[in-house]
Order: structure tokens, then sequence, then C-alpha cells
């Protein structure tokens, strides 16, 4: 009924009493007919949407402090592929010293990231425990070595980010404080000592049940001429893409999925695609240390065709990689002057582009500023994006197989499949809200 | 950082809330946050108006009352 | 007895409780057997602080109601029923269960929550924990 002119609506108070679900950042659907799966949609929450809004208007300077808080576990990555991006943007020169302490940054966020997945979210998984407590109590001695690791990952953080939680260090150009000369060296002798370390805690991860689901997906992620692939490359894959990463946005979209808040990226070309250590290893074993390639070799069986329960491998060989990409990064750099990490940075009004590869995958920043170098647009498209299609394809095959579980046996089960893929939400010992819609058959 | 995923869930409730009035857009929402569920009435607060733009809830006023316990209500609607 | 004070937080916001009662205390002449430390993530700070010692005192922010004040020991089954609001789900108490999971955890663990933000709170706290310290050395005989 049309309201005459001039009279104002009421205004109703309508009682609603709902109770919000605090726990389950991811849903996964599931439409059941006649005993097979019809549908299935996956909705993983990405934090990193509303980063893109909060930095609008913001001075860039801010980015790095702003971006470090999008990830309590790889605050490096986000931090830095913005700072990356700024520079392209803005032109400022990145002194050869900072750019290894840089792939040191990178390393120690890798050792932290991939430790504490393998260890409290992948290995329970694998043993069919509750979780990492209960590994703690029967495999105390992995569990210790693990810990021991990830010790110096947290180390490198502090040293070159000045904290682990929202590390602070860094700026565009360089860094606010540099390491001694004492600090590295000390950081070498530990490093040294961690390789032996490592391989023996992924001997161990190669003694687990671990399953197998080999699936085809085009594999994706940096490649460099000489080093293996964390803060700068070219984007390749394993049908033959080979762009740089300005071209990013010209090869890859995002597309609004129905059921979902989140948005998917994908290949232009041919859609689903799969990011991170898996794809990391297979396209850059080439470039892997001498340590990391011999322990990839043991274990080439897992790695012949595409499979995410072989992720927990490639993030164990990642670890011994990032180890020596860390040694490598002190011993084989000058160390910059202060001067050198603080090169003039002056805004301009421009886009910059960069792709670096966060524990999770590749993850692609882009930012437009004002001359000023107020920030006019920001745009992250972190990796779990980018798998969520691929993860939904990884579910579809797997969802035959849970439909005869328990409900809570069934959404572990999917659970631990997602897991695979290290998204960000998998923190949560039960992240996943499992919903079954089961259908009557339709008449003939 | 989950308070935004929080926003976009208690704003698809709303709306199918709105939808249900037969009325046309939220003016205001008021939550109960429980002291214990772990949520940042603050950072609930920042999210909402990012969340909320566009939508028919865009421009409503947030008004989040505190309680004990563990839970997080939409206790109502203002609509128009 | 060598007793370790764990100041839990981190240095921004209403959460740096934890790490200003372990200032306040630093200011007080307490034993030499006593370490105060300062701790900003659960894992593996906590698990890190807790080595060496014969007996813990582990202070925290929480928050049981809106109005509350002051602050209280907490018993170690209350742990388990404080939603954590930790970034990365390693709160303390998952970080204490894995301690003692992995036996690293001394045989006394004590657990104050400081509720509130003000230097009273802190100060409330920081004299619960000398309570503490004196019934432990007490204990010993």
């Amino acid at each position: 009924m049309a309201e005459p002119p001039g009279t104002r609506s009421a205004r109703r108070i309508i009682r609603v009493g709902a109770i919000a679900r605090v726990e389950g950042e991811g849903a996964l659907h599931l439409v059941v007919e006649s005993g097979r799966v019809t549908d299935l949609r996956l909705e993983i929450y990405e934090p990193p949407r509303f980063f893109e809004a909060f930095a609008r208007g913001r001075r860039a300077d801010e980015l790095p402090d702003l971006m470090a808080r999008i990830c309590g576990i790889c605050p490096v990555a986000y931090q830095m592929s913005a700072v990356h991006a700024l520079e392209s943007a803005w032109g400022v020169p990145v002194h050869p010293g900072v750019r290894a302490l840089r792939r040191l940054y990178y390393a120690g966020e890798w050792i932290e990231s991939h430790l504490l997945h393998m260890t409290f979210l992948a290995a329970p998984d694998f043993l069919g425990l509750d979780d990492g407590i209960e590994i703690a109590r029967i495999h105390r001695a992995e569990v210790e070595r693990a810990l021991a690791l990830r010790k110096i990952g947290n180390r490198i953080l502090i040293l070159l980010g000045g904290r682990s939680v929202n590390p602070v260090g860094v700026r565009i150009g360089g860094f606010h404080r540099l390491p001694t000369g004492a600090e590295l060296q000390a950081l070498a002798d530990d490093l040294r000592r961690a390789r032996g370390e490592a391989l023996a805690l992924l001997r161990w991860f190669a003694s687990l049940p671990v399953p197998s689901r080999p699936q085809d997906v085009e594999l994706v992620a940096l490649r460099h001429p000489q080093e293996y692939p964390m803060n700068e490359g070219r984007v390749v894959s394993s049908q033959g893409l080979d762009v740089a990463a300005d071209a990013f946005e010209d090869v890859f979209e995002e597309t609004q999925v129905e059921h979902s808040t989140a948005l998917r990226c994908r290949l232009r070309a041919r859609g689903r695609y799969l990011v991170g250590p898996l794809a990391r290893v297979s396209l850059n074993a080439d470039r892997l240390s001498p340590a990391a390639a011999a322990a990839r070799e043991e274990l080439a069986h897992r790695f012949e065709r595409p499979d995410p329960a072989s992720s927990v491998f490639a993030r164990g060989i990642e670890v011994v990689q990032a180890i020596d990409a860390a040694l490598e990064a002190i011993v084989r750099f000058e160390p910059p002057s202060p001067r050198d990490a603080s090169p003039p940075v002056s805004p301009r009004a421009a886009v910059g582009r960069a792709a670096t590869e966060a524990p999770r995958g590749t993850l692609f920043v882009a930012v437009e500023t004002d001359a000023e170098g107020i920030v006019q647009r920001l745009r992250i498209v972190p990796p779990t994006s980018q798998n969520q299609g691929q993860i939904e394809e990884d579910l579809r095959a797997l969802a035959p197989s849970v439909l005869g579980l328990s409900d809570d046996r069934a959404r572990r089960a999917c659970e631990a499949a997602i897991r695979d893929y290290d998204p960000c939400i998998s923190c949560a010992t039960h992240f996943l809200t499992l919903t079954v819609e089961r259908r009557p058959p339709r008449c003939a | 950082m989950h308070e935004a995923k929080l926003c976009l869930s208690l704003l698809a409730t709303a709306e199918r809330a709105l939808a249900e009035a037969g009325a046309e857009r939220i003016a205001a929402v008021h939550l109960a946050v429980g002291a214990l569920s772990g949520v940042a009435p603050e950072a609930l607060a920042a999210a909402f108006p990012i969340c909320a733009a566009g939508t028919r809830a865009d421009g409503a006023v947030l008004r989040i009352e505190r309680m004990p316990g563990r839970d997080l209500v939409l206790r109502e609607l203002e609509v128009v | 007895m060598r007793v370790t004070v764990i100041g839990v937080g981190t240095r921004h916001g209403g959460d740096a409780a934890g790490l200003a009662v372990v200032t306040a205390l630093e200011a007080r002449a307490l034993p030499r057997s006593v370490a105060l430390v300062r701790c900003e993530r659960p894992l593996p700070d906590l698990l890190e602080a807790l080595a060496g010692a014969d007996a813990a005192i582990v202070v925290d922010a929480a928050r049981s109601d809106h109005a509350a004040r002051g602050a209280r020991r907490v018993a170690p089954a209350e742990l388990a029923d404080v939603a954590t609001t930790s970034s990365h789900g390693f709160g303390v108490a998952r970080a204490l269960a894995l301690a003692e999971a992995l036996g690293r955890a001394p045989a006394r663990v004590e657990l104050v929550a400081i509720e509130g933000e003000g230097d009273a709170d802190v100060e409330a706290a920081a004299r619960i924990v000398v309570e503490l310290l004196a019934s432990l050395t007490a204990a010993e005989g």
C-alpha cells in the first residue's frame, strides 16, 4: 500500500533474539539425493577482504603495520607484499643486503608457520588424535623437536620484526633496526644445528600413516632464475603459465560465488588451480638446497601427481629449505648499513603490484596511492581464496566416502582434507560447520 | 579478527527478519555481547559499517549491550 | 624453591595488564629465587618460561563479567571454561595443557586473573602474587 506523500514511514521494533555462533569459520553444505552428492558448497571466511576497506584513506606507511595484523601466523607475507608493492609504485631502491635480510625474514615465518601446522594440525589428523596436546603426550620427543625448531623461526621474526606478534620492524625500503653481526652469527650457528633436526622431523612424518588423494589440478607458484622463491619471481604454472607478477590481474580473475561471501580466484584461461608448498616444491624442485633436494628425492613417490595429502611433506621439505635459505642470507651477503636500510622514500600517485610466497601460497597485492602517499585502493588476493575452487573440488571427490559416516566423523574427515591446504581458519580444532541436506528422490 | 565474519552472519539473520516483517530497511541493530563470548565489541563496531555498506542495513545505528555469558545475541532491529 | 612469575599479555590495549603486574613486582624487593618473566605469546613463550621452576604463578588479563574489577586466583578447572581470545587458538589454557603433556610444567602452577585495566587492579594482582609467594615458601618449610 503506497504511503501518502509527506507521511513519514513508521519505525518499528522487531524482536529477534537470535544467537550467533562464534566458532566455525568454515561452512560446508552437501546436498544428497539417492545416496549421491549432487551439490556441494564450501564457504571459507577470509579476514583480508575487510582490510582492503580499512586501508583506504590511510597513509601508505601505515600499511606494514596494518597488513601484519591480517594473520597472526603469517604477518610477514602480508606485510612484505604490501611493502614490495609500494616500493614498486614509488620506485624505491632496495639494497642487496636488505633483500637478503628479507629472505631471512620470510624463512623465519615459513619455519614457524609450517611447523605449527605440521605438528598441531596435520599430525593429529594422521594419528587420529583430537589435537596437539594429545600428540605431545604420546610423541613428546618429536613435539619438543618441532617446538625447538619453531623457536628459531620465532627468533628470526623478533630479530627483524622487533617482535613476533604484529611485527613492526619493517619499513618501506628496509628495516627500522638492523641485526648486529653477533646476533646473525649466533643465529647461523643455531640454524646449522637445526638442519639435522628438521630432516629428522621430516623422516618421522614420513613414517606416519599419511593418506593419499592424488588429483588433477594446475599448480601455480613463483619462480626465480636462481632462488627457491619466497619474495620475488615470475608467476608460473604446471600448464605453461609464465608471466611477471605485474600481470597477475590480467591472468587471474576474482569472481563472487553465489553461495559465498568470499571472492574466488580463478585462472581466466582454465579456472581452478592450486598454490602453496606442494605447488612450490613441484615447480621449483631444481632450486632446492642440496639437503632439501635430497629430502625431496627420498619422498619422490609422493610428488608424482599433485596430491594435497602430500602437502605435509612439502612443508617439511620447505622447513629444511628455509633453514638453508636463512643461512645463505646470513653468510653470503654484506649486512646493509643503516643508511642502506633507510633509503629516501617519496610518495607518488601510482599503482604498484607484488606477488610473494606466504607459507600458504602465492599472495598478490596491488596498491594505489595518490601523490601524498594516501592509499586510494588496496587489493589483496590471499592464497586461501585462490585455493577455494580446488578445495571444493577435492571435497566433491571425497564426499561420497563420508556419507556413510556419523555426522561427527564426516565433519572431521572433511576438516582433515581442508587442513591439508592450511587455510587461515584451520587454527581452531573444529572450524567447520557441516550441513547435509538429504532430498527425497525425484519421481521419474 | 572474526568480528567481521560475525557481522556478516548477523546481517544475514537481520535481513531475513526484515523480509519476514515486510519492511524496507534496517535503521538500527541492537546486539548483546557476552563477556565470555570472546568477541571484542570495539572490533564489532568497527567492522559493522563496512559490512553493512550497500545492504539494507546501510547507515544503520549499531547498539551494543554487554551481558554475562558466552553468547552473542541479535536482540532486536529497528526497521522502516 | 624457584618460583617463576609469568605475566601474560600484549603491549597494547587492555591485554597489557599481565605485563604491568610484572613491572609492579619488579619495583618490590623479591627474593632472588623468584624470577619475573613477561610473556607475549603463550606458544612458545609460556612453555619457555615454565622451564626450570619448582612452581609458577601465571598472571593474565581475563574477563568473567563486564562489571568485575580487581584480581583473583583462578582454579585450573575454571580455565577450561573461558573462551580464548587468542588470535590463533593457542591461549594460556592450551599452552599450560601442552606444557603439562610435555612434562614441562612445574609441580605447582597458580593462576591469577586481572579483571579491569587500572592501576588499582594491577596492584591488587601484585598483592595476590606476593601472598602466593609467601605461602609457597612457607609450605616449603
